[in-house]
């Protein structure tokens, strides 16, 4: 992990949500598309494990000024890293804003569980975030059958 | 820095859509009518330079050149005012997009005019962009409710052809709403909602290629304008 003194609780913390959920991609060598499923199941879980932390970090993201926006932009970009072989069978690499879309759509999902008190939900969405994360790259079909795919090897 | 209002000032000028004082022949709903407008637009500019947490009471009164008890009349609180001006705004914002989306035929048409549309119209009400797209998110219930139903309007751009019934259709609208709402609030935060135009073929790119896939993202990146209606 990066050095350069303590960083402030939330920032440390999404430090270590996008931690696990790079630890679950890093795991799953079978493909990308399997690593991205598991990047978000890992960061997921991670997040419902830690319901007091993912609370006060999801807060104090909305609307605290800049300092919170750019914590909330650098979570996204980095989870963007992880989107960026998808797009390397692509003819011509297309705008970085799909792929903080993407992301921002992720990030979006986990903000209105927390603020709608259904964090202990998220592990359940775990395949639609996959569908919405994959779609761009498999097509609506391709994702949705990795998504049913998985169902049926792990019975989830 | 930008200059803003104070935060106490007892007296200030007469804003140009305010009463005047004494006989003026309006009935008393229509002097309501009018001092509700101003502090809704009172309340649209204070959170466009202050953001939701840093707008008072006191600020949005001065603004709208209203009594505290005026105030209090005709809302329970910050949060309820807040809410009604997210409500007067969003449905503005919906309706230009929804009025754009009719004008055309084909579905990627369709989506181009309205997000041409609606980026265009938040583009010339940057405050008004800003409390939608970024601010509502800290604000109350009462605004998070309204802005589920705006969410649930926007999903319905995203009905393209072939996209797969039930609750898998449901899942990639809401993806693609939450993508770009997020897109939106990232841009505007960054100050940039004045050039949300210019995001138009990116934006398409992003929006069609889990419906249309990569060759026709590709091609929004290049493809001329629709006339937004």
């Amino acid at each position: 992990m990066s050095g350069g003194g303590s960083p402030p609780p939330a920032e440390s913390f999404a430090d270590q949500a996008f931690a696990a959920a790079a630890s679950a991609y890093a795991d799953t060598p079978e493909s990308w598309e399997r690593a991205v499923q598991a990047a978000i199941a890992g960061l997921f879980e991670f997040l419902v494990e830690r319901p007091r932390q993912t609370r006060a970090c999801i807060e104090a993201d909305c609307g605290a000024g800049p300092p919170a926006l750019a914590r909330r932009d650098r979570a996204i970009e980095r989870f963007t890293e992880l989107l960026a072989p998808g797009f390397a069978a692509a003819p011509a690499p297309p705008p970085a804003i799909v792929a903080e879309a993407i992301a921002g759509g992720i990030y979006e999902l986990i903000r209105s569980y927390v603020l709608e008190g259904r964090l202990h939900e998220l592990p359940d969405v775990v395949p639609d975030a996959t569908v919405v994360a994959l779609s761009p790259f498999l097509g609506a079909a391709g994702a949705v059958d990795l998504v049913s795919s998985t169902k049926l090897r792990t019975g989830r | 820095m930008a200059v803003s209002a104070p935060r106490a000032a007892p007296r200030r000028a007469r804003r140009p859509d305010q009463l005047t004082g004494g006989r003026h022949g309006l009935s008393a709903d229509q002097v309501r009518a009018s001092q509700r407008a101003r502090i809704v637009r009172a309340m649209t500019e204070a959170v466009g330079e202050h953001g939701y947490h840093g707008v008072r009471v006191a600020d949005v009164v001065w603004r709208a050149g209203v009594s505290r008890k005026t105030f209090y009349e005709l809302f329970a609180g910050k949060d309820d005012c807040f809410a009604v001006t997210y409500g007067f705004w969003i449905d503005r914002l919906l309706a230009t997009t929804a009025t754009a989306f009719e004008t055309q035929a084909d579905w990627v048409d369709r989506l181009r005019a309205a997000l041409t549309a609606l980026l265009g119209a938040a583009a010339r009400e940057p405050h008004a962009a800003r409390l939608c797209f970024s601010e509502v998110v800290a604000a109350g219930d009462a605004a998070q409710q309204r802005r589920e139903r705006a969410t649930e309007a926007l999903g319905r751009l995203f009905d393209a052809p072939g996209t797969p019934a039930g609750p898998l259709g449901e899942t990639l609208r809401a993806g693609r709403v939450s993508e770009l709402c997020e897109t939106l609030r990232r841009e505007i935060a960054a100050g940039r909602a004045e050039q949300l135009p210019d995001l138009v073929p990116e934006l398409m790119c992003a929006m069609v290629l889990p419906f249309l896939g990569m060759d026709a993202a590709q091609r929004e990146l290049t493809r001329g304008a629709t006339p937004a209606g």
